[in-house]
């Protein structure tokens, strides 16, 4: 079947388009109309959601081979060691998923991908799955884990990189983070300010906020923490900069 | 509930658990109930449920505990599913309806034992019987190992130093005046409390530890009906503070800790007095002094209203609600206490193990706690404070369900907000800032 988002050959029984990560629906006849609307919605908003991201990716690619770019000061060197990616299985974490991936892919550094399932509670350590509320067990750790896996290293082009992995953990999410960051002596954190629960907003992270997790991972963390918005931000910021100069 | 266990019902252990209940304070309890009814208001279940008779007390002892003693343990394990959903489903042991009743039965008891009678035969919800093996394998309810409480207590003591210059956590130091015993659900999903604990202690200039064995204070066992476990889990609180040789034992924020490490757990840990080793301080009770002794000082009162929660096991059954209450006046300028409250307040619906029984009782805690829910949304408080974590979820948790617009805080969390740091515990940017 082909995927309705990026048009690229996908086999039939995959959950995840390996390209673009559209969650596959094989059974859209079945949709009630108000449901297929709303999917027809989604689809719309993927498809430019893909375009944008193309287009960043093609920025990133112009802006490697431009002159007046100098990145050889990084490139040879290790700077970040180990890079911890936190994503809140959102879109709203793509953004900042393609940068901290940039960076690991540059300094050759060891990549983990981390989601924190959240707890409605702050101590009873509960969970809230498609399915509902549960205990955080082996069994849903794994299936986030395959998940996360199909989401995410169809967007890495080497395949099955050794230097990527994924790690999954339940609670209070900044409070996993600055636990998960600090035992494994991560050197830098990189995640999205805020997430958009909404599809249909997608990617729309132009807002200047910063979610209440974003902001206690960067006030509380040990070591540097980057926060990725859209790059329709970090152009402005560019021209501003290049029109002080 | 325990599924795969289908094992037949051993009817033989239910009689000598029976026998061994078999006192007089149970059997005048079994005779003396005249049915009178007047349990049936004091429970929240009842009222929360169009005052359904068969959620009265009296009904719900009288159908598990009496109806085992009727029959002489001679019941199937069809009987005891019935009993299951009574047992947990509709009880929390808040022993409110005690101080209802003319006789003074004691209905939370009887419920108890009947749970014990359950559990002999494989029967008890799978939120509790989850904790049991970490009990036993490890020590504490979420299995957490000493290294890892080790290292959670260095990362907070981390950053806490943040706030408080020259904090530290000490562990399994020796001679000191209090052992602090916390709930394993702070170092697993909650840390900060630890820090803040650790700020608080420090500004009072306190003398205190953790212990590296025997801290956690909670004893889910004493719910599912475990009780040989749940008396070694307070066993190994007192050995341990008695190896260390403190002089109290102090809890952290938590109600059940309070039944089982003050006055429940000494019957299980084979103290026939029912008086532990060594005296047990709750942190209400701490917090209390450091204030009324001005040993911790007051910036600045809250503003908003605040009401509190008395957690059944630290006000009607600890006898700690003056307390509460006069912290309260220190912290907060507009207090707007419950109706009814003290010993009277009623139990938010989370207690007697509902909220670690998980998602399988969710709905009935919900429907339960509309009470609870009712009493906070009268008070027209923003605030509710409340020195027990199963409180503080269930509230959490009903915040959600009927629209309260309160925030939900523990005791520490507003004394660390507001209170005063001496100078010699500023941290060395804001002593300069403020030079």
């Amino acid at each position: 079947m082909k995927c309705p988002v990026c048009n690229e050959e996908v086999e039939d029984q995959r959950l995840f388009c390996p390209y673009c990560s559209w969650e596959l629906t094989p059974d859209i006849g079945d949709l009630s109309p108000e449901r297929k609307a709303l999917y027809n919605e989604r689809l719309k908003i993927a498809r430019e959601n893909w375009r944008l991201l193309q287009e960043y990716r093609r920025f990133e690619r112009e802006s490697l081979e431009a002159p007046e770019i100098q990145r050889k000061a990084i490139e040879p060197e290790k700077i970040h060691k180990k890079i911890l990616f936190c994503t809140d299985l959102y879109p709203s974490s793509d953004y900042a998923f393609a940068a901290a991936l940039d960076l690991a892919e540059r300094s050759g550094a060891e990549f983990i991908i981390l989601h924190v399932l959240g707890s409605p509670h702050r101590y009873s350590g509960l969970i809230t799955t498609a399915e509902g509320e549960t205990w955080a067990s082996e069994e849903v750790y794994e299936k986030i884990r395959e998940r996360l896996k199909e989401y995410y290293f169809c967007r890495i082009e080497q395949e099955n990189p050794d230097w990527v992995w994924i790690a999954v953990k339940a609670g209070t999410p900044w409070i996993e983070i600055l636990r998960f960051a600090r035992k494994q002596k991560v050197d830098l954190i990189v995640m999205g300010p805020y997430t958009i629960h909404d599809p249909r907003l997608g990617l729309d992270l132009e807002k200047p906020h910063l979610g209440k997790h974003a902001q206690r991972v960067i006030l509380q963390a040990h070591c540097p923490v980057f926060i990725v918005t859209s790059p329709k931000q970090r152009l402005s910021f560019r021209d501003e900069g290049a029109k002080s100069t | 509930m325990e599924n795969a266990n289908e094992r037949p019902v051993d009817t033989k252990e239910i009689r000598e658990l029976l026998d061994a209940n078999d006192g007089a304070r149970i059997r005048t309890w079994l005779s003396i109930c005249s049915r009178c009814g007047l349990c049936a208001e004091s429970c929240f279940f009842y009222l929360a449920n169009n005052k359904d008779p068969r959620l009265s007390p009296a009904y719900k002892f009288k159908n598990t505990l009496g109806e085992m003693y009727r029959r002489k343990g001679k019941v199937d394990r069809e009987f005891l599913r019935k009993c299951y959903d009574i047992l947990w489903g509709e009880c929390t042991t808040c022993k409110r309806c005690s101080l209802y009743c003319p006789f003074g039965i004691d209905i939370a008891t009887m419920i108890s034992a009947a749970r014990a009678v359950c559990y002999s035969q494989g029967i008890t919800p799978e939120g509790l019987a989850r904790t049991l093996d970490h009990y036993r394998e490890v020590g504490n309810q979420m299995g957490i190992s000493s290294e890892e409480l080790r290292d959670t207590c260095e990362w907070m003591a981390e950053e806490a130093a943040d706030e408080v210059r020259g904090l530290e956590i000490p562990i399994d130091k020796k001679g000191a005046k209090y052992m602090y015993t916390i709930n394993p659900r702070e170092p697993k999903y909650y840390p900060l409390d630890l820090a803040m604990a650790a700020q608080i202690f420090t500004v009072a200039r306190e003398s205190w530890t953790i212990p590296s064995t025997g801290w956690d204070c909670t004893n889910l066992p004493m719910y599912a009906g475990d009780r040989a476990l749940a008396g070694q889990v307070v066993k190994s609180m007192y050995d341990k503070a008695l190896e260390l040789g403190v002089e109290k034992i102090l809890l952290t924020e938590c109600g059940h800790a309070f039944r089982s490490a003050a006055f429940e757990g000494p019957y299980f840990a084979g103290y026939p007095d029912g008086k532990p080793p060594l005296e047990v301080v709750h942190s209400v009770q701490l917090f209390y002094e450091y204030l009324s002794d001005g040993r911790i000082q007051i910036a600045r009162k809250l503003e908003e209203p605040v009401t509190y929660q008395d957690p059944c096991n630290v006000s009607r059954n600890g006898g700690l609600w003056e307390e509460g209450r006069r912290i309260i006046e220190y912290l907060a300028e507009d207090f707007r206490d419950m109706s009814p409250n003290r010993e009277h307040n009623h139990c938010c619906g989370g207690g007697g193990g509902y909220i670690p029984m998980g998602p399988e009782f969710k709905r009935r805690r919900m429907i339960s706690g509309r009470v609870k829910a009712e009493q906070i949304k009268a008070t027209g408080a923003k605030i509710v404070i409340t020195p027990c974590h199963n409180c503080y979820d269930q509230i959490s948790d009903l915040n959600e369900e009927y629209n309260l617009g309160i925030k939900v805080s523990s005791l520490k969390e507003i004394i660390c907000d507001i209170m005063v740091i001496p100078d010699e515990f500023k941290p060395e940017s804001q002593e300069k800032h403020s030079d």
